[in-house]
């Protein structure tokens, strides 16, 4: 199991780094943290405006996957004579 | 390119209700003609895109859509309709794609940690990141940057492009990429975040605006 150097906050408690918070944002994300540790990375992320920026455009990269590859299955269309050798591939009955 | 008349068949992929799907099953089950060709016009088109996301290549793609047709076919007897015939088809059709990925995968992959975030010892992010200026709303509104989204996705070391494109664009669960992958369920989750990472990174100077 991998070790994380915590940083101290100016409000003198410790939370988790930079390193632990981008390392498990997958899980913050999805939920999947126990309450304590979602609190923390919570402590973590009120305070890093660059850990905030990264969670935000973290995000943003799973809208652009995922709205850039729909476009291409929205116009797809079925050439016919692939309809037609797929009819004709039907096992017979 | 365009489908003759009568293949031009109303209505969505999978928008059929549950009813129209018990009718259809029946029809292809009876071996009705109508009912084959619904069941190729409404659903290959977006079939076929999902092949070629996936391989990259319009041949091998169209192979692996009459494949999956094929073990469609041969399965109609024993699907039962708990899943939507759409659903249904979708995940032969990813499967027949993964094959052939599988067999194609022979050259090493390029290690994918360089577009990974790095940090100093004291667990601090080597440098700072910052916000992007637009919204994906605003930037998947310009072609131009979509087909750079594909090509930055089509970047990815393969391990990794095809873990995204499985949860992320396909939205297939965790567990299910995990069982036609052979993977753990973590192994999953692992990739994905790695591979979200990698993009995130190759996406930085397109969402600046900066040249391809």
């Amino acid at each position: 199991v991998k070790e994380y150097p915590r940083v101290r906050w100016s409000d003198g408690r410790w939370y988790p780094g930079c390193e632990e918070v981008l390392d498990f944002l997958a899980e913050y994300l999805a939920g999947e943290l126990a309450e304590e540790r979602r609190a923390e990375f919570e402590g973590h992320l009120g305070g890093c405006d660059s850990c905030r920026s990264y969670l935000e455009t973290y995000r943003e990269t799973i809208r652009l996957a995922r709205g850039a590859s729909e476009e291409a299955a929205l116009a797809a269309e079925i050439p016919a004579e692939l309809v037609r050798a797929i009819l004709a591939s039907r096992p017979p009955r | 390119m365009t489908p003759p008349a009568e293949l031009a068949l109303g209505g969505l992929p999978g928008s059929a209700g549950s009813g129209d799907e018990a009718a259809l099953l029946s029809a292809l089950r009876a071996g009705d003609e109508g009912a084959y060709v619904r069941l190729v016009a409404e659903h290959g088109g977006r079939l076929l895109a999902v092949a070629r996301r996936l391989l990259r290549s319009e041949e091998e793609a169209r192979d692996a859509l009459q494949e999956a047709y094929l073990q469609a076919f041969r399965a109609l007897p024993r699907f039962e309709g708990q899943a939507r015939v759409s659903t249904w088809l979708h995940r032969i059709v990813v499967n027949a794609a993964l094959m052939r990925l599988r067999r194609r995968k022979a050259r090493p992959e390029e290690p994918i940690d360089p577009l990974l975030p790095s940090f100093r010892q004291d667990g601090h992010a080597a440098v700072e990141f910052r916000s992007w200026q637009e919204s994906a709303e605003e930037l998947l509104a310009r072609a131009e940057i979509r087909a750079r989204v594909r090509a930055a996705i089509d970047r990815l070391p393969e391990t990794y492009r095809t873990v995204l494109l499985l949860r992320d664009v396909e939205e297939l669960e965790t567990a299910e990429v995990a069982e036609l992958l052979g993977v753990t369920p973590n192994a999953v989750k692992i990739r994905l975040h790695r591979a979200r990472q990698a993009l995130r990174t190759l996406l930085e100077p397109v969402v600046a605006g900066e040249g391809a």
